[in-house]
C-alpha cells in the first residue's frame, strides 16, 4: 500500500484506447514502476487475466495479495479466516496511515429486526446527520461520498421533482420548506440485492442490507436498481485523512473501501449490533431520528409505528422499507 | 391504525415471509396508497425469537448543573420579588422573553418565595431538573411523546442505558422556538452541477417564522 500513485486515476483521454492498447499500456506502466514490479510479476504467474481484473477492480493502488485475490465469499469464511483477514486489513491500514484500527464482525442479534423512524416535523435540514455519518463510517471527501441526502421539499407536497438536495442557505429551516433526509431504507424486499450478479450484497437476519466489498465487482447494477438512490460507488480510490479515521470498524460496514466498489448505509451496524444507537441519530440536533427493534413491542419505534401516522417512501414499489417517516 | 391482517387473502396459503408479502403487495396498493402502518402485529417480522430485553435505564439529562448562576438564591436571597413586567437592564439582560402570549413574567414559572424552584400551576414546587413537568402542563402532547421517547433527543444505547434530553436542554425556555442553524455544506457533486446549471449558489431567503 506504500505505492499510492495510481495511473488509473489520471484524467481520461477523450477517445478511449482499444482493449489491446490498454493492456499494453498497463503492462508498460506496471513494469516501469519499480515498487510494483514484483507484485506485477507475481501476478503474471497467476495469469494476465488476473492483472487486468486487479486493475479494473482496483483493489487498492497496489496489486492484491494472492490470499486477498483467492478469498472466499464472506458467508463462506470461517472464524479463523476472518481473524486473518481482519488482521491483514488492520496492518494495511496501519502501514498506510499510521492509525491503529480494530475490525470486528458483530453478528446479527437474535430476536432483533431493526427499523428507523424519522420525524419530518422536527428535521430542520442542518445536515448534522450527514456529516456525523461521514465521520463514523470513514466516508471520503474525495470522491465525496455521503450516505444521507437531505431533500428540501415544498411545504405541503411530497414531490421529489420539486425537491433539491443541494440547497445552500445561510440559515435553515427556510420558510415554507420541509426537509426529508433519505438514506438506505434497508428494504425487506430489496431490489438492489436481486440486481447483484455475484451475490456481493444481501439482507442479513436483522434486516440490514450489507455489501461484501471484496466480492463486489463494481458493475453498479445495484446502484440503478435502488429506487431511493441510496448506494454509492467509489469511482476513484477513496481518500480519508488519517486524523479523520474512525478506528472502531467492522467488516461489513465502515472498514476501508477501495476504488471500484459499492457501499451504502448499514444503520451503523458496528454500533447498533452491540446495542448502541446510530451516529446520525445521536448527531441530530432536533431529535427527529428514532431507531429500535421492530420485534420489541415496548420499543419507542413500535410506539411510533402504532400511534403515529407513519409512511414509507415509494410504497407502491413493494420494497417494504424499514425506514418510516412521520409528522409529530 | 391497524387495518385488516394483510395476509388474510383467500389465496394466501403462501408462507408468511417477505417474498409472499411482496408478491401480493402490489394488490394492496389501492387500499393503502399513502399511509402504512405496521400496527400491533407487524406483518414483516421474520424472527420468531423473543426480543432481547432492553435492560438499561433512562436517565434524564440533569439541568441544574448546567445553570451558570444556580443557586439563584445566592443573589436573590436579599432581594424583594418585583412582579412588575419591565425591561431588565442590570441582570439577566440576555433573557428574551419570547414565549407564548404576552403578559408572562418571571413568576409565571419561577417561584416568588423560593427562587431556586419552579412551580406548577397548582403551586407544586419542582426543581429545575423536572422542568419537563412544567413545560408539559401547557404542552401536554409533547410531554406525552417525550415520555414515550418519541419527542426529543435520546442518545446512548437502544439496548441499554439511555440519556434523554429534557426540554430546556434543547429549547431555551425563555425563547423556546428552535434557533435557525447554518447547515453543513451541500453535496459536492450536486453543488457543482447546481453551479453549472443554475449559476451562482442560491441566495438565502433569510427569514423564517
Amino acid at each position: 500500500m506504500a505505492n499510492t500513485t495510481d495511473t488509473n486515476t489520471s484524467t481520461l483521454p477523450s477517445t478511449l484506447p482499444s482493449p489491446e492498447e490498454r493492456v499494453e499500456k498497463l503492462v508498460e506502466t506496471r513494469l516501469k514502476k519499480t515498487e510494483s514490479r514484483r507484485n506485477f510479476l507475481k501476478l503474471m504467474g497467476v495469469g494476465a487475466g488476473t492483472a487486468s481484473v486487479a486493475a479494473a477492480t482496483g483493489c487498492g493502488s497496489s496489486a492484491p495479495t494472492s490470499e486477498e485475490f483467492f478469498r472466499q465469499h464472506y458467508k463462506k469464511l470461517t472464524d479463523a479466516d476472518k481473524q486473518r483477514i481482519f488482521k491483514r486489513i488492520e496492518d494495511e491500514t496501519f502501514a498506510r496511515t499510521g492509525i491503529t484500527t480494530h475490525i470486528a464482525d458483530p453478528p446479527p442479534l437474535d430476536g432483533v429486526e431493526f427499523a428507523y423512524a424519522l420525524n419530518l416535523s422536527l428535521c430542520n435540514g442542518s445536515r448534522r446527520c450527514v456529516e456525523a455519518c461521514a465521520r463514523e463510517n470513514n466516508l471520503p471527501d474525495d470522491p465525496e461520498i455521503r450516505y444521507i441526502r437531505v431533500m428540501e421539499m415544498e411545504a405541503g407536497s411530497l414531490d421529489f421533482e420539486e425537491a433539491t438536495a443541494d440547497y445552500n442557505h445561510e440559515r435553515v429551516p427556510v420558510k415554507d420548506k420541509f426537509y426529508m433526509p433519505v438514506q438506505c431504507h434497508q428494504c425487506d424486499n430489496p431490489p438492489c440485492t436481486k440486481a447483484c450478479p455475484v451475490e456481493a450484497t444481501w439482507k442479513e437476519r436483522d434486516g440490514i442490507v450489507v455489501v461484501d466489498y471484496n466480492w463486489c465487482i463494481g458493475c453498479r447494477f445495484c446502484v440503478v436498481a435502488c429506487p431511493y438512490f441510496a448506494r454509492r460507488f467509489n469511482f476513484t480510490q477513496p481518500q480519508v485523512p488519517p486524523h479523520a479515521i474512525n478506528p472502531t470498524q467492522s467488516y461489513l460496514s465502515n472498514r476501508p473501501r477501495f476504488k471500484g466498489v459499492v457501499e451504502k448505509c448499514t444503520f451503523c451496524l458496528h454500533r447498533t449490533r452491540v446495542g448502541r444507537l446510530p451516529a446520525c441519530l445521536e448527531a441530530c440536533p432536533t431529535g427527529a431520528r428514532k431507531f429500535g427493534n421492530l420485534n420489541d413491542p415496548n420499543s419507542e419505534l413500535r410506539t411510533i409505528i402504532s400511534t403515529k401516522r407513519v409512511f414509507v417512501l415509494k410504497e407502491d414499489l413493494a420494497t417494504l422499507p424499514r425506514f418510516y417517516y412521520f409528522f409529530a | 391504525m391497524s387495518g385488516p391482517p394483510l395476509l388474510a387473502f383467500p389465496w394466501s396459503s403462501l408462507p408468511a415471509h417477505a417474498s409472499a408479502v411482496a408478491r401480493i403487495a402490489p394488490l394492496l396498493v389501492p387500499f393503502a396508497i399513502f399511509s402504512c402502518s405496521v400496527g400491533d402485529e407487524p406483518h414483516r417480522l421474520h424472527t420468531s425469537l423473543p426480543a432481547p430485553v432492553a435492560s438499561g435505564s433512562i436517565t434524564v439529562d440533569p439541568r441544574q448543573p448546567k445553570l451558570p448562576t444556580f443557586p439563584c438564591s445566592r443573589c436573590h436571597a436579599g432581594l424583594a420579588a418585583n412582579p412588575t413586567e419591565r425591561k431588565l437592564t442590570e441582570f439577566h439582560t440576555q433573557k428574551v422573553a419570547n414565549h407564548g402570549t404576552q403578559g408572562g413574567w418571571c413568576y409565571r414559572c419561577h417561584t416568588k418565595d423560593n427562587i431556586d424552584r419552579l412551580h406548577l400551576a397548582d403551586g407544586t414546587l419542582i426543581g429545575f431538573d423536572e422542568a419537563y413537568e412544567l413545560c408539559g402542563s401547557c404542552h401536554g402532547d409533547k410531554l406525552r411523546d417525550w415520555k414515550a421517547g418519541i419527542h426529543g433527543l435520546t442518545t446512548g444505547f437502544w439496548l441499554g442505558d439511555r440519556l434523554r434530553r429534557s426540554c430546556p436542554n434543547c429549547h431555551d425556555p425563555h425563547s423556546p422556538l428552535f434557533a435557525l442553524m447554518t447547515p453543513e455544506r451541500a453535496p459536492a457533486r450536486l453543488r457543482t452541477v447546481s453551479a453549472e446549471v443554475h449559476g451562482a449558489p442560491e441566495e438565502s431567503n433569510g427569514e423564517h417564522h
